[in-house]
């Protein structure tokens, strides 16, 4: 649920929850698997769905900052997607 | 995590799978060439393939389905005619290409026999090891690595048959932090609760890792504390032969480990050692000795006072396959994550009709592989600790072993 918040927050897509599952409120039973749910669907750079078996989305995690590790069957291009709070643009100059 | 459907595809290895047609395309090691010498016919297990290797008489070497097509009986218990292999039920005979050459209970005319042939896969022999390949045609050649065809060194195979997917094996081959905890730490607290001498050249901080891609796997490097990056760990390191092996060495020993993929759940775990300390000469030998490596105790706890003992634990305390999609990766898990993504990226080229990472077509000498001699900066000491408190300990021909170490004394280090 909180993962699932985070991710809204940032104002990312977020994959529908699981029927009756996390998003419901309920926790997930003692040692049941926690679902991936992966917040992005398409390669970023030929936009092929990553749901694709044969793609590759591996999610770690980096103090943190969650992080997926990516690589897109369709056009070979390996990538990494970083969930973060805080976009900071480019400084315009130096401070006086 | 990775997600079930993902974990799924990894470890499926059986025919017809994804995975099963990736690691079709390599040959395997499934027997110890010596074995044969003891029974001719033995039973093998791979990639979720029940087969018979048997030696003809004539000493050319076949590997078959297990099943005699005729009432089914296992042709592992056959015998070993001039020509072939024949079934002990009904005398059925099968030549090394899986053509049926007799069946002594019909009638002489008849020639059902023409039209029965079993699965047959090619063999060859390579440093003292039977290789058998099982996908399409035309084979590629048997990569000859270099420790499998060097000349004056002295060779040693331990061996263990583990309930586990192999994928676990793997992954803990690009995974160096282990060392330093499994091999450092936890060594530590069970040697001391003994009253043993610990292991001092395993449990070093690593201050940095990385890795790369090679056209045979993935070489993987580690900065120790102390150490620069013109030291061997680093400047060298050592690789992951893609799909199934890690070549390892320094004191003068080199070593590859192979696991080979039985089935889904079960690796054949082998440790090919050769030795050659300090350059000195070594006799030839007629036959490499083959031991086996003990991992649980009468109790069937694990047995963890030595290094792949601890490795062996926790691979099989991970699960026959471990659940992906319950685990939580970090940033030192850089390299599992990266073989994870090499094989997808190689499932997509045999997709695709391309030979994936490290197939070999050309005919060649030998491969030579990078590999740091000088193992955590140790010198000979590595090589102490790595005789006494790894699995050579359970070696038939450890007194051979230590002996020219104990020759080469200080220049164990110098290796080849």
């Amino acid at each position: 649920m909180r993962a699932a918040e985070r991710r809204g927050r940032r104002g990312l897509a977020v994959a529908p929850p699981p029927a009756g599952g996390l998003a419901a409120g309920a926790p997930a039973p003692r040692g049941a698997p926690q679902p991936v749910v992966v917040p992005f669907s398409y390669c970023p750079r030929c936009a092929a769905p990553l749901a694709d078996p044969a793609s590759f989305v591996q999610e770690y995690w980096v103090a943190v900052q969650t992080r997926f590790s990516c690589w897109c069957r369709a056009c070979s291009f390996a990538f990494e997607i970083a969930l973060s709070d805080r976009v900071t643009g480019h400084e315009t100059r130096s401070q006086p | 995590m990775l997600t079930e459907k993902r974990n799924q595809q990894l470890t499926r290895i059986g025919p017809g799978t994804p995975m099963g047609r990736l690691l079709r395309r390599y040959w395997y090691p499934v027997a110890v060439t010596g074995d044969l010498d003891e029974l001719p016919v033995r039973r093998v297990r791979l990639l979720g393939e029940d087969l018979v290797l048997f030696r003809d008489g004539s000493g050319r070497l076949g590997l078959v389905d297990e099943a005699c097509p005729h009432r089914r009986a296992s042709l592992a218990y056959g015998v070993c005619e001039p020509d072939g292999l024949r079934c002990a039920y009904h005398g059925w005979l099968f030549g090394r290409d899986g053509r049926c050459l007799e069946q002594p209970a019909e009638p002489p005319e008849s020639t059902f026999k023409d039209r029965i042939t079993i699965t047959a896969y090619p063999v060859q022999e390579l440093g003292g090891m039977v290789w058998a390949y099982l996908g399409p045609a035309p084979a590629p050649v048997v990569p000859r690595y270099d420790v499998f065809v060097w000349d004056g060194v002295f060779r040693d195979i331990g061996h263990a048959l583990l309930p586990v997917s192999w994928m676990q094996i793997m992954e803990n081959a690009v995974d160096p932090h282990h060392v330093e905890w499994l091999h450092g730490r936890y060594f530590r607290s069970i040697q001391e609760r003994r009253g043993l001498p610990v292991a001092r050249t395993f449990g070093r901080r690593h201050v940095k890792i990385a890795f790369d891609q090679f056209e045979h796997g993935i070489i993987k490097r580690r900065l120790l504390e102390g150490q620069s990056e013109d030291d061997d760990d680093w400047r060298v390191g050592h690789p992951l032969v893609f799909p199934y092996m890690m070549r390892v060495g320094g004191g003068g020993s080199d070593q590859m480990q192979i696991r080979v993929p039985v089935d889904d759940q079960t690796t054949w775990f082998v440790l090919y050692t050769v030795h050659h300390p300090g350059g000195l000469p070594v006799a030839p030998q007629e036959r490499i000795p083959a031991y086996e490596v003990p991992w649980r105790d009468d109790r069937g706890n694990h047995i963890v006072d030595y290094i792949e003992g601890q490795d062996i634990m926790t691979w099989v305390t991970q699960g026959p396959i471990a659940e992906r999609n319950k685990e939580h990766l970090g940033a030192s898990d850089a390299g599992v994550i990266m073989l994870r993504r090499l094989f997808g990226e190689q499932l997509a080229r045999v997709e695709a009709g391309e030979d994936p990472l490290g197939v070999l077509r050309a005919e060649h000498d030998v491969v030579e592989l990078p590999c740091e001699k000088d193992k955590f900066g140790a010198g000979a000491a590595f090589q102490t600790e790595w005789l006494h408190m790894g699995s050579h300990r359970y070696s038939r021909a450890i007194r051979q072993i230590e002996e020219p170490y104990a020759r080469a004394g200080a220049s164990a280090g110098a290796g080849r």
